[in-house]
């Protein structure tokens, strides 16, 4: 039968509608891309404005950023919570002065320990290209980062069209609340002159954080396992779109090395941590908001906005899990580890 | 969970009396479970059918034995003798003593913000904050305020966890 000039109409726009969502879906991860990449290899000097929900309500901070294009940043926090924070940014290192402090706090550089995304973001995440805006005066794309399997948190970038750059970032946590908002009030697109900028001031203490004394990355499971002294227990159920992206050696009480695990879907992370003892007696103890039951499998689970915990212990061993996903997801991940 | 464990809970469940985990335990066992469904369904059949049963009046002579029992009850000996003047005195002297370190130690131990829901696991979420901040497209600003409060309400950052 012929198809009637009606009917090809109707054909030929859901083919011209499906298409052009397909380009505008690409579009929208050819910007991430952009931004992922931008990030670090854009020079400029800019005031900020970050509005964050932490366990004690909203906070409003103001700071001032740098970078050099070169995968170095500064941080400096004029309000709120952080006020006097400085965070120094490197490939190598990063340092942090904290309000009040004259010691730079050492932790560990990009390099380091960021997990390599090798097509996770892409696989786990849609980006939908949603319309266009401008922040500080920069026209940008409005980028909506949905994750595919559902109970993880999602973000919406402000990507500017000529350089890339984010420069507003709304992140939702795993409940789909607005968490942190985070733009640019200004921003000139310039290297900065001092380089000193990027460094703590030469002749002032800096000491290495316990992160780096305390939890040591390490390339493998084998070299983990002998760090540890015996083989990392690894979940069976692990959310959808997680890979195990990272081994670390956590240095805890009496000298006892403990294995900590990095599980990773291209933007978010899920900790799962070791700890000593599943007797009740050592440990975490008997504290405020949490019940152990010596000797019995159990668990418990704490959330903030941020992120959620959940302990288990199965009777020998306990088993700690901290990241933003949905609840029921994290427990059936702490209940599979063998 | 097998179904004797289960059959155990199930009234603690229906009054909500479970925690959140033991609370799922039996509701993943009622979903594979068939018989402990039915057993869940006679009990609340049992509690309507008590919740609409007629309540009996207790009898009058029921109160008037118990006052007569009580009566007869033996009395304590009375505290008169042993509190003498000087014992109230230093007895009141070792309570003002007692009262006095106690607000000591409540002062001194309790800072000025509310008690942190993520005191015990702060280390551990302050790990993942630090490590989270090398995450591609990350909330670095939203990372810097949760480390500084996470440090903050942990007291020292060398605190081993």
């Amino acid at each position: 039968m012929k198809p009637t000039r009606p009917q090809l109409s109707a054909c030929l726009i859901v083919a011209l509608a499906t298409s052009g969502a397909a380009t505008w879906a690409e579009s929208g991860i050819a910007f991430v891309r952009k931004a992922e990449s931008a990030e670090s290899s854009t020079a400029y000097v800019g005031t900020m404005r970050a509005v964050t929900l932490l366990e004690d309500g909203s906070h409003e901070s103001k700071l001032k950023v740098w970078a050099d294009g070169r995968g170095r940043f500064r941080r400096e926090y004029a309000s709120g919570p952080a006020k006097g924070l400085v965070v120094l940014l490197t490939p190598d290192t990063s340092w942090r002065q904290e309000p009040g402090s004259d010691d730079w706090l050492e932790l560990p550089g990009r390099k380091q320990d960021a997990p390599a995304d090798s097509g996770l973001l892409g696989r786990n995440y849609d980006a939908t290209n949603l319309r266009g805006e401008k922040v500080a005066g920069l026209a940008c794309r409005v980028i909506d980062l949905r994750a595919k399997h559902p109970g993880n948190p999602r973000k919406t970038l402000w990507v500017e069209i000529r350089t890339g750059l984010a420069l507003r970032t709304d992140q939702y946590n795993s409940d789909g609340k607005l968490i942190s908002k985070s733009y640019f009030e200004e921003l000139s697109l310039r290297r900065s002159e001092d380089a000193s900028l990027f460094h703590p001031p030469t002749g002032q203490q800096t000491r290495t954080t316990p992160l780096t004394e305390n939890l040591r990355p390490l390339d493998s499971a084998a070299q983990l396992a002998r760090a540890c002294g015996h083989r990392p227990d690894l979940p069976r159920d692990v959310p959808p779109g997680y890979e195990l992206a990272g081994y670390f050696a956590r240095q805890c009480r009496r000298n006892v090395t403990l294995p900590a695990l990095r599980y990773f879907d291209g933007l978010n992370t899920l900790l799962v941590f070791e700890q000593a003892g599943g007797n009740g007696r050592r440990g975490w103890g008997r504290g405020r908001g949490w019940q152990f039951h010596g000797g019995r499998q159990d668990c418990q689970f704490q959330e903030s906005p941020q992120q959620k915990v959940v302990r288990y212990t199965d009777g020998k061993q306990s088993y700690l899990i901290v990241g933003d996903h949905n609840r029921d997801a994290l427990v059936k991940m702490a209940e599979s580890i063998r | 969970m097998d179904c004797d464990n289960a059959r155990e809970l199930l009234p603690l469940a229906e009054v909500e009396a479970l925690g959140w985990w033991k609370r799922q335990q039996v509701r993943r066992h009622l979903a594979d479970c068939p018989d402990c469904r039915r057993e869940l369904e006679v009990l609340r059949a049992t509690a309507a059918l008590l919740a609409k049963a007629p309540r009996a009046k207790a009898p009058v002579e029921i109160w008037r034995g118990i006052e007569g029992a009580l009566a007869q009850a033996p009395v304590r000996k009375s505290a008169r003798g042993f509190l003498t003047p000087r014992r109230i005195a230093g007895g009141l002297v070792g309570l003002g003593l007692a009262a006095a370190t106690v607000a000591v130690l409540v002062f001194q131990r309790s800072p000025a913000r509310e008690p942190h829901v993520f005191d015990h696991a702060a280390p551990f979420v302050r790990y993942h904050s630090i490590l989270s901040q090398n995450d591609p497209l990350s909330d670095q600003v939203g990372l810097d305020l949760r480390s500084v409060v996470l440090v903050t309400n942990e007291g020292t950052p060398s605190q081993k966890p």
